[in-house]
């Protein structure tokens, strides 16, 4: 996983050189060409969905590291996604048999949308955020994306 | 699109875990288990009441945290949990998974053995939750009863179970079976279960899973493995020589890494042993339509049907089986024709523990899922799709010659109609020929 730490790290610092980075991922444009500046970071959901969680726990810097940035991640609607609400859970199989814990799903808001269900396999490009968000003493969320639309 | 829901909470969105319609609190009049005559009820304890409506009421990802706290109450929790559960266990259902599965930390003998209760009802939808409870912190008296449980229908339950045989130092053997499972979790669990007793040789069959690159359709299943296996080599404290399993296999660091993560391997393990076809590495097979088939009561199935006629058994590296020439073009066109006859819905039924799914990628593409949960869902799957389920059904071959040496392939027929029956119903195999 430091592969991981090291590329993310280096996107965070523009003034890292390229040469630190270990793996030729397109993401190292970002530090170089202006263009590229707003490519999104390809994050996978079964990587973050799969973190050995608990509550109060530090999450791994890595993960850490995306809190704020554009991201682009793919994942399914969780079924029994309501039409018409302006949130959603992105789950990373179709069925979440066994899997309803706060580190399982990310939690979609639509800007500019309405929630239709999907059943196939979306593309989301947001603002993502890390953290424990608690109600009533309870943790609600830990990874949050911002989207304008669905696709 | 339908869908039925309108009455869930806005945001309690992930289903498959917790039954939607959770029956009130039931007043149990009945002796408690274990006790000689009813005890005195208690002016409720308003904590022990909030955490309760919590856990079977709430927000689904609150349920978890709820029941946890309930059962980390001690007495006070259990006692409500025992009262609810009633002396036979029969409210253990209602409760859902949430609370099962916190029922592992449970101190009450009464509860644990409600819990072993459940795994011996073939009906009892939440199975899987129980199996880990039963494994978080299991006795060394239990190990012996984990054992059958590596033969279950459901592989959750055997993956469940491989951990709790390693937690209560139960026998190897039976967990050196499990590594040639079909399902890779079960695998997964059995390798690190293995590792975590000392026996290090199934280290090789994590390091596969990092060179998996197969797809389910648009889903890396791939990935999810080799993120899962990493994962898993990591706790035990491999070195992955900074490999990102996020990455393609093929890349030149993730190659450098698998490298250097062999030789570790190769002195300390010895060579590579030879591994069974579904323990190896899969690559991206394309097919035009399949079934993901998960049913919370009969197990689960992936098939796939290629252009070239080829039905593609289980994901990974999957078993690949010819079928007559024309067999795929045909089920496309029922299934296009069904699907043109139900008009625009794609989703049927309430979400539950059981999913059948259609997908199609052919000339069109095309998602249909039948959802439910435990109980039976009479008409689930519309009319208009018998004929095209009669003959997917109809090209599963009855006999491979290989039921005996790929456990995927076992009884596959059988085995598919079994499940179809559990999800959208009764499915009767018919040929794919075109009425005239």
């Amino acid at each position: 996983m430091r592969a991981v730490l090291l590329t993310l790290a280096s996107l965070l610092a523009p003034l890292t050189s390229p040469s630190e980075v270990l793996a030729p991922e397109p993401t190292m444009d970002r530090n170089t060409s202006p263009e590229a500046a707003e490519e999104p970071i390809d994050v996978s959901i079964d990587w973050l969905t799969s973190l050995d969680y608990r509550r109060g726990m530090r999450l791994p810097d890595e993960i850490l590291a995306l809190d704020g940035q554009e991201v682009r991640i793919s994942g399914y609607m969780a079924i029994g996604t309501l039409e018409g609400a302006d949130v959603f859970e992105l789950v990373p199989e179709s069925c979440e048999c066994g899997r309803s814990k706060v580190q399982h799903f990310i939690e979609v808001t639509l800007s500019e949308d309405r929630v239709r269900f999907m059943p196939g396999r979306i593309e989301l490009t947001g603002k993502f955020s890390v953290g424990e968000v608690e109600e009533d003493g309870f943790v609600v969320s830990l990874y949050r994306l911002e989207v304008k639309a669905l696709p | 699109m339908l869908l039925t829901l309108a009455l869930a909470p806005l945001t309690a969105l992930v289903l498959c875990t917790a039954p939607r319609q959770i029956t009130a609190p039931r007043q149990i009049t009945a002796p408690r288990i274990g006790a000689g005559a009813p005890p005195p009820r208690q002016a409720p304890d308003d904590e022990v009441e909030r955490l309760f409506r919590a856990a079977t009421q709430g927000r689904a990802v609150v349920r978890p945290q709820a029941a946890r706290r309930l059962v980390e109450l001690g007495a006070r929790g259990e006692a409500r949990l025992l009262e609810e559960a009633g002396p036979d266990g029969v409210g253990l259902a209602a409760l859902g998974p949430p609370i099962l599965e916190a029922l592992g930390a449970a101190r009450s003998a009464e509860l644990r053995a409600l819990l072993w209760s459940t795994l011996q009802q073939a009906d009892f939808p939440w199975r899987p939750s129980s199996a880990r409870a039963l494994a978080e912190r299991p006795k060394a008296s239990e190990a012996a009863r984990f054992v059958p449980l590596l033969s279950d229908a459901l592989g959750e339950v055997r993956a469940a179970a491989a951990e709790g045989l390693m937690r209560s130092h139960g026998p190897l053997p039976p967990l050196r079976q499990a590594l040639e499972d079909e399902d890779e979790r079960v695998r997964r669990a059995a390798a690190v279960a293995l590792v975590r007793a000392g026996d290090r040789r199934p280290l090789w069959l994590l390091a596969e899973e990092l060179v998996r690159e197969d797809r389910w359709f648009e889903r890396p299943s791939g990935q999810a493995a080799r993120i899962l296996a990493a994962r898993a080599l990591e706790r035990l404290g491999v070195d992955l020589h900074d490999l990102d399993p996020s990455a393609e296999p093929a890349t030149p660091a993730s190659r450098a890494a698998h490298a250097a993560l062999a030789a570790d391997l190769t002195a300390e393990l010895g060579p590579r042993p030879v591994l069974l076809p579904q323990q190896r590495a899969g690559s991206s097979r394309p097919a035009r339509l399949g079934l993901e088939l998960r049913s919370c009561r009969e197990g689960e199935l992936w098939l796939r049907w290629t252009a070239g006629d080829q039905l593609l058994v289980g994901q990974g590296n999957p078993v690949a089986l010819d079928l007559p020439a024309g067999t795929t073009a045909r089920l496309e066109e029922l299934l296009a024709n069904g699907l043109e006859a139900i008009g625009t819905q794609r989703m049927f039924g309430t979400p539950g523990c059981d999913l059948e799914q259609l997908l199609l990628r052919g000339a069109r593409s095309e998602t249909l899922l039948l959802v439910k949960g435990p109980e039976p869902v009479p008409g689930l799957r519309p009319e208009a799709l018998s004929r095209a389920w009669s003959a997917l059904a109809a090209s599963l071959p009855e006999e491979t010659g290989l039921d005996g040496t790929d456990p995927r392939l076992r009884d596959l027929r059988a085995r598919a109609l079994r499940i179809l029956a559990s999800l959208g119903g009764p499915v009767e195999p018919a040929g794919t020929e075109q009425p005239r």
